[in-house]
């Protein structure tokens, strides 16, 4: 009795699922469940517009190229490999450095047991030189006004990604206390540069 | 008495050895900040970009297959009068490769979409066979791309805006082909946050009534659409924003543990 009446449930379960299942006989043949891609894809038609091409802080001895990169698909700011935790990245969402707004620049503290580009970021402070070189043959020299460490989970979005009346630079990297168990900082460190000759 | 020794030993120094090998990759160091460090941070990384052709395909040849807001691309039409499509993909290029292995599985033939508040924003597609083809989009113009994330070498973008969003709408469709193989995913519309103090007026405030839009097709995309406070900018006339899309969350760029 008990069995026929959990075999009529799951009977009943499974119309219903089928019945509230998407798509139509007429819709296009849905793709195959995506299979995760284990190796790296080379980089062979990166950004070519407009773009920063390197960055060059004399005070901590960092120098690095650009990369040009976007967001995640979950959203989340894309970031050099923690292999090449060396290589800084412009995020391409943000004003070309120059122009008027807040151009983002980031770079890792350190990633595969080494130092990062960034590894001194906190170090700066104000009137700091920031070097940009642009892809238009522009050389730019930013002057760091503050440096701030703020916790990740309260991330300062409006004063870091909100609008400017002229060509200001964010460079970020992470900070504070190393969380062990998510293998990741607890803050950010961002530094507020602005144009020299703005 | 001897033999037992031995066995001691073996255990110390398996435990010995496990221990080592379950040290955590990074050089983590205890969870208390300290002063800064003194290793040098000289440069040597000068990767640079290799390839050197413009790419701004900028000739949709779309032709809208209905009227839900969707249009789909073909490549032998020309048609004008609906731009909701992206450029024809260009083929991959084989070249010099920027990125060493990445470590994590990432998931192929996915993409996502994020529309900031100034009307622009970016379609994410991680294709692993090349440039994606074929994307159709809802509400909103292809402004260019496809060009590849600089950092990860799956995910391709197209910057995209806003066209003809019905106010309150909070997400959209779009669809692409990846290797052949059809792919959908969702566009998120970044809407005003409310004000933090609510309460009590008199007037009567339209809040969170929602309602779906209805589709004038039925394989029309569904949209999301969900009634906002009448003083929320939508997409199409919001003032532009400088940072088109602002990333989820904070930054993630230190993985070793070394440096605090």
């Amino acid at each position: 009795m008990t069995v026929r009446r959990v075999s009529v449930a799951v009977a009943a379960l499974t119309v219903a699922l089928t019945s509230a299942g998407c798509g139509s006989a007429a819709d296009p043949k849905p793709a195959a469940a995506p299979a995760p891609v284990t190796s790296s894809i080379p980089v062979t038609k990166p950004f070519k517009g407009l773009r920063p091409t390197s960055v060059k802080i004399p005070k901590i001895g960092a120098e690095s190229s650009l990369l040009a990169v976007a967001v995640n698909t979950d959203g989340s700011i894309s970031v050099p490999s923690v292999h090449t935790p060396m290589q800084a990245a412009w995020y391409k969402l943000s004003p070309v450095p120059g122009d008027v707004g807040p151009a983002i620049v980031l770079g890792h503290v350190d990633g595969d047991k080494k130092p990062g580009i960034f590894y001194k970021l906190k170090d700066l402070a104000p009137g700091d030189e920031v070097d940009i070189d642009r892809s238009d043959g522009r050389k730019l020299k930013f002057v760091v006004d503050r440096v701030t460490q703020v916790p990740k989970d309260t991330f300062p979005r409006e004063a870091v990604y909100g609008n400017s009346d002229r060509p200001e630079l964010r460079l970020i990297t992470c900070g504070g206390v190393f969380d062990h168990a998510e293998h990741s900082y607890k803050d950010n460190i961002v530094v507020y540069a602005n144009l020299a000759d703005a | 008495m001897g033999r037992t020794l031995n066995r001691v030993a073996g255990v110390v120094s398996a435990a010995a050895l496990a221990t080592f090998a379950a040290t955590p990759a990074a050089l983590a160091d205890d969870e208390t900040p300290t002063s800064s460090p003194e290793t040098s941070t000289s440069t040597s990384e000068t990767s640079t970009t290799s390839s050197s052709s413009a790419t701004t395909s900028d000739t949709p040849t779309t032709v809208p297959s209905s009227t839900s807001g969707i249009a789909t691309a073909t490549p032998s039409e020309v048609k004008t009068t609906d731009k909701r499509v992206a450029p024809k993909a260009e083929p991959e290029l084989k070249g010099d490769t920027q990125e060493p292995p990445k470590d994590e599985p990432q998931q192929d033939n996915v993409g996502h979409g994020f529309v900031g508040l100034g009307g622009e924003g970016v379609l994410v597609i991680a294709c692993a066979a090349g440039a994606p083809g074929n994307v159709a989009t809802q509400y909103l113009d292809v402004t260019s791309g496809p060009d590849q994330d600089g950092a990860n070498g799956l995910l391709w973008n197209y910057t995209v805006r806003v066209a003809d969003l019905p106010a309150g709408t909070t997400t959209g469709k779009f669809s692409w082909t990846c290797a052949g193989v059809e792919g959908n995913g969702v566009v998120e519309f970044e809407q005003e946050q409310p004000p933090t103090t609510s309460t009590t007026t008199a007037t009567s405030s339209t809040t969170t009534a929602t309602s779906s839009s209805a589709s004038p097709s039925s394989t029309a995309p569904v949209t999301t659409a969900t009634s906002v406070p009448a003083t929320t900018p939508s997409g199409n006339a919001a003032p532009k924003a400088q940072v088109k899309v602002a990333p989820k969350g904070g930054v993630e760029t230190g993985f070793g543990g070394m440096a605090w």
